[in-house]
């Protein structure tokens, strides 16, 4: 994929010029040339099997190509990599032709001054947001081994091998079976750890190293690790910011991954509260319900929960609980010979994926799954969680839309919007829009005790004299209480009923109960229109098309 | 001017800020001769990125771009060799500038060109090597260069002269590769056609075109143009590339829609609304109401086939074509097809329609199918029906 590195190289420079010290991959004389088509698809794709000159073919993972950048020596490439001084300490980044280069070229005050840059190359494609990541992985590697010079000389240690490997092959007669880099990445360890930077991206995305065994250098490529639990899925991390500032109290988080195992690989000096957060973990809570259990503050959850997002050892799901209706995601293809299909089957013995997902083929809701005979709640809840972490499932809300007439939605008289558009008003010049504001102040408890007239309130009053006669005369004549008629007007000023808003929404908003916004659906329903769709704040978690 | 809708990696194209032309002094080393606006570029600044402007010969005619302290240069490198030259060679290239955060990748195939055209102009007669002789061509280099940067910022085209050389240069957008055609698939037309000329397509296309009128779908297509299927999904794509067509599922009464989180659009945007009402109406002359074709929107759900939804409202009174109301949310995306997934539940075991189990992976669905093997939906849900070693996934 676009996350992928294609190599990664160390140049440096001193006063003794400059030299590309290491890469990897480096070519292995011994190993033959690996056929790049060999491990392509297992598909049986019968659109190639056409072999007609002008077909049409659809590349479905290109087969990673090494050639485009390794045509250059080692020599050009040490010259574009070991920048002018004016350039250092600032981001560093070249496209030629498809290949991008990107590092943060760091100059190391050692004796003499010495410039060393760790340059990453990339697929030209690779979003900004990848390059950026590279970038920061670049910086962090470099400020890492200028610590490390500092404290013990390590880098001047290290240059010192790798120089001397490549001055070896010069005195070498026959050179021809001489790999400098093959030498290096025995005796060398900073060489040893660049091998791990890149074997590590490209197999989980995820680094954990210390430096010369001292410093730590950690990095996260969200593009990557989420891309390994669901190829389908395309984030990065501008994307999950947005989407982190979208986040509710009332959403919860799914971990992908087994919470012991992840207290397990937890880095021993990370955050106690984290810890504290994963040990009560459970996805049918919220994250206001989790602060609470763990005592720690919502924000403190949430931030913790981004972070675990980040990290890609979890996502972000409405609790999961009996009313939530799902289906079965519309994007991820899931076939017969998935290994998938053997893995939910060691799970969950005695059932078949392929039965269980074909078991939403409209949206169904987790009551309706569980058997009322012989139901077992819990394994029921256990599949549920399984096929959401695989991104089988999407869940579905209900949104409400307010559409009185053939205008469409109900268009609300902003406050010093100047024009109303209602027509018929009675008393729109005697109304001051203020005293819409004021209408959510109005207390519940003032309903019960008066009569039918004082319960519905002069707001209510106030916005049938403000709409439309056409729309004031449906209302009217909805067999529906005045405290109904009370809410639904509270909802239509409050702007939740255009389609923005999901009932669970609207429920934790506005303090309602399930069935008060159900009621209202059954009797306001010819000018209530409900749709049923997945929410767009948690879209960037499912596979896309 | 916001300066947060402009940082690396927001996306958008920018102008160039200045094209400037460099070349390989034999004396004083790599030097910009010309720049638009003057001095855009300082010495400095040219100096210390100078070995990605003027490179080694391994680096030559590839496009570059450097970013670096907030500016980006796009380069094509170029060395003319020649034993008349001074060091037997003669290295130039010329850069566009832009701003750090904008795409660039757009102007390459321009930067190319251009440098191509130099190139043929310092072959054929010296243009650019010998000012010397001829002082007056640098002044003619400028005037290009001023006339490009203009051109280019202001209609994305331009066209230079120099004595009898023509070149043309164009901005074109880049988008992204257009998703595979497939033979199941109907080509809608979305773009106003006439708006292009129809000598700007090539003969296949001009073949096809004619019969994409919304119902065919591809296979039908080809049949009836009488031009491959191949032939046909790569003109298809090529229109779905330049948005002239869209694709859509086939248009069955079976079939089942499910509105998407994009019907939040239709509600607020006055314009898509209006949009509609023309598209979804029986008739020109009557229009619908915008409330019943909300309603329908938001009827349509897994359960509901189309066939359900004309039984349940009187379309015919609501002024509503069906199929028109099924490819408009289609087009845009307000709902999408709900597909049946016929997939075997258990390897090894066999059914009734063991001869269909290639087409059961889970990978293809009922309309894939049944274009493939030229075969009724009902009939392969029959068959699917009866087997119980196959099982039907929706999404």
């Amino acid at each position: 994929m676009d996350a992928d590195p294609l190599s990664v190289f160390l140049v440096k420079r001193d006063s003794k010029g400059d030299r590309l010290l290491f890469k990897y991959p480096y070519k292995k004389k011994t190993l033959n040339s690996k056929d790049p088509g060999a491990s392509a698809n297992e598909q049986p794709t019968s659109r190639r099997r056409k072999a007609n000159p002008y077909s049409l073919i659809v590349p479905e993972e290109e087969p990673r190509s090494l050639d485009s950048e390794c045509r250059f020596s080692d020599e050009v490439l040490s010259s574009l990599f070991a920048v002018k001084q004016e350039l250092c300490d600032a981001k560093f980044e070249l496209k030629v032709n498809n290949v991008r280069f990107v590092g943060h070229p760091t100059l190391v005050p050692c004796e003499p001054l010495m410039l060393v840059n760790v340059v990453f190359s990339l697929q030209a494609l690779a979003s900004h947001s990848i390059v950026k990541c590279y970038y920061g992985l670049s910086k962090s590697l470099g400020i890492a081994l200028r610590h490390e010079e500092r404290r013990c000389g390590y880098l001047s240690e290290q240059v010192q091998i790798m120089t001397a490997a490549h001055e070896d092959r010069s005195e070498d007669a026959n050179n021809d079976n001489y790999n400098p880099f093959e030498l290096i990445a025995e005796q060398c360890s900073l060489a040893k750890d660049l091998e791990k930077v890149y074997n590590d991206l490209i197999n989980y995305g995820q680094i954990h190293l210390r430096i010369n065994g001292w410093v730590y250098v950690g990095f996260d490529l969200p593009q990557k690790v989420h891309h390994l639990h669901n190829r389908g899925v395309k984030v990065s991390s501008e994307a999950l910011k947005q989407h982190m500032e979208k986040l509710r109290p009332y959403h919860g988080i799914l971990l992908l991954v087994d919470p012991s195992f992840l207290i397990d690989t937890l880095f021993p000096d990370c955050s106690p509260t984290l810890i504290r957060l994963v040990k009560i973990y459970t996805p049918l809570k919220s994250f206001q319900v989790l602060a609470a259990d763990a005592d720690l503050t919502l924000r403190t959850v949430c931030n913790l929960a981004c972070h675990l997002v980040y990290l890609g050892k979890a996502i972000i799901i409405y609790p999961i609980c009996e009313s939530n209706v799902y289906i079965a995601a519309p994007n991820n293809v899931l076939l017969a010979s998935s290994p998938l299909v053997e893995k939910f089957a060691e799970t969950f013995p005695g059932r078949s994926l392929i039965q269980t997902v074909a078991a939403f083929p409209f949206p169904t809701s987790i009551r309706q799954t569980i058997s009322p005979i012989n139901g077992n709640s819990y394994t029921e809840t256990q599949i549920i969680i399984w096929l959401l972490q695989h991104r089988l499932l999407v869940q579905l809300h209900t949104y409400i839309y307010y559409m009185p007439t053939n205008k469409g939605l109900h268009q609300l008289d902003l406050p010093g919007s100047g024009v109303t558009k209602s027509e018929g008003s009675i008393c729109e010049i005697s109304t001051p829009s203020e005293t819409l504001s004021l209408s959510g102040l109005d207390s519940d408890g003032g309903d019960s005790t008066g009569d039918e007239a004082g319960a519905s309130g002069w707001e209510t009053e106030d916005f049938l004299a403000r709409v439309s006669s056409e729309e004031r005369t449906t209302l009217i004549n909805t067999p529906a209480s005045p405290h109904q008629l009370k809410l639904l007007v509270r909802l239509i000023q409050q702007n939740y009923l255009t389609g923005e808003h999901h009932i669970e929404d609207i429920m934790y908003m506005e303090n309602l109960r399930r069935s008060q916004i159900l009621q209202l659906l059954d009797k306001f329903r010819d000018v209530l229109f409900t749709c049923e769709t997945e929410d767009p704040t948690l879209e960037i978690f499912n596979p896309s098309g | 001017m916001d300066k947060n809708a402009f940082f690396e990696g927001c996306g958008k194209e920018g102008p160039i800020r200045c094209i400037f032309f460099c070349e390989f002094h034999p004396t004083t080393g790599p030097k910009i001769s010309v720049q638009v606006p003057a001095d855009f570029i300082s010495k400095d600044t040219f100096e210390a990125v100078s070995v990605y402007l003027i490179t080694k010969a391994q680096l030559l005619r590839s496009t570059l771009t450097v970013t670096f302290s907030g500016i980006k240069i796009l380069g094509y490198p170029v060395r003319i060799e020649n034993k008349k030259y001074p060091r037997n060679a003669y290295h130039f290239n010329i850069c566009f500038v832009c701003d750090a955060w904008a795409r660039t990748a757009q102007y390459e195939t321009v930067v190319k060109k251009l440098s191509e055209f130099l190139t043929v102009l310092e072959v054929e007669n010296g243009f650019l090597s010998q000012w010397e002789e001829n002082p007056m061509n640098a002044i003619r280099l400028e005037k290009m260069m001023t006339q490009a940067l203009h051109d280019l910022n202001s209609t994305g085209k331009c066209t230079i002269s120099e004595g009898c050389s023509t070149t043309h240069l164009k901005v074109t957008k880049l988008r992204p590769d257009p998703a595979p055609v497939l033979d199941h698939q109907v080509p809608v037309v979305v773009d106003n056609l006439d708006a292009y000329e129809s000598e700007q397509w090539d003969l296949t296309t001009q073949q096809i075109l004619p019969y994409i009128d919304s119902m065919n779908h591809v296979a039908k297509i080809a049949a009836l143009a009488d031009v491959e299927n191949n032939l046909v999904r790569t003109c298809l794509q090529n229109l779905v590339y330049y948005g002239v067509i869209s694709m859509v599922p086939i248009f069955q009464y079976s079939n089942c829609y499910a509105v998407t989180s994009k019907l939040k659009k239709l509600a607020h945007d006055k314009k898509l609304q209006d949009d509609c009402l023309r598209a979804v109406s029986r008739s020109s002359w009557q229009l619908p109401n915008f409330r019943d074709i909300f309603r329908l929107y938001c009827s349509m759900n897994h359960g509901t086939t189309v066939k359900d939804l004309c039984l349940r409202f009187n379309l015919q009174a609501m002024k509503v074509d069906e199929r028109k109301l099924v490819q408009f949310g289609l087009v845009e995306k307000i709902i999408r097809r709900i597909h049946k997934y016929p997939t075997i539940v258990m390897e090894g075991l066999t059914g009734e329609a063991v001869s269909l189990y290639p087409y059961f992976t889970g990978g293809f669905n009922v309309d894939e199918i049944c274009c493939r093997l030229s075969m009724s939906t009902l009939h392969l849900e029959t068959l699917v029906e009866k087997d119980h070693n196959v099982t039907v996934v929706y999404r």
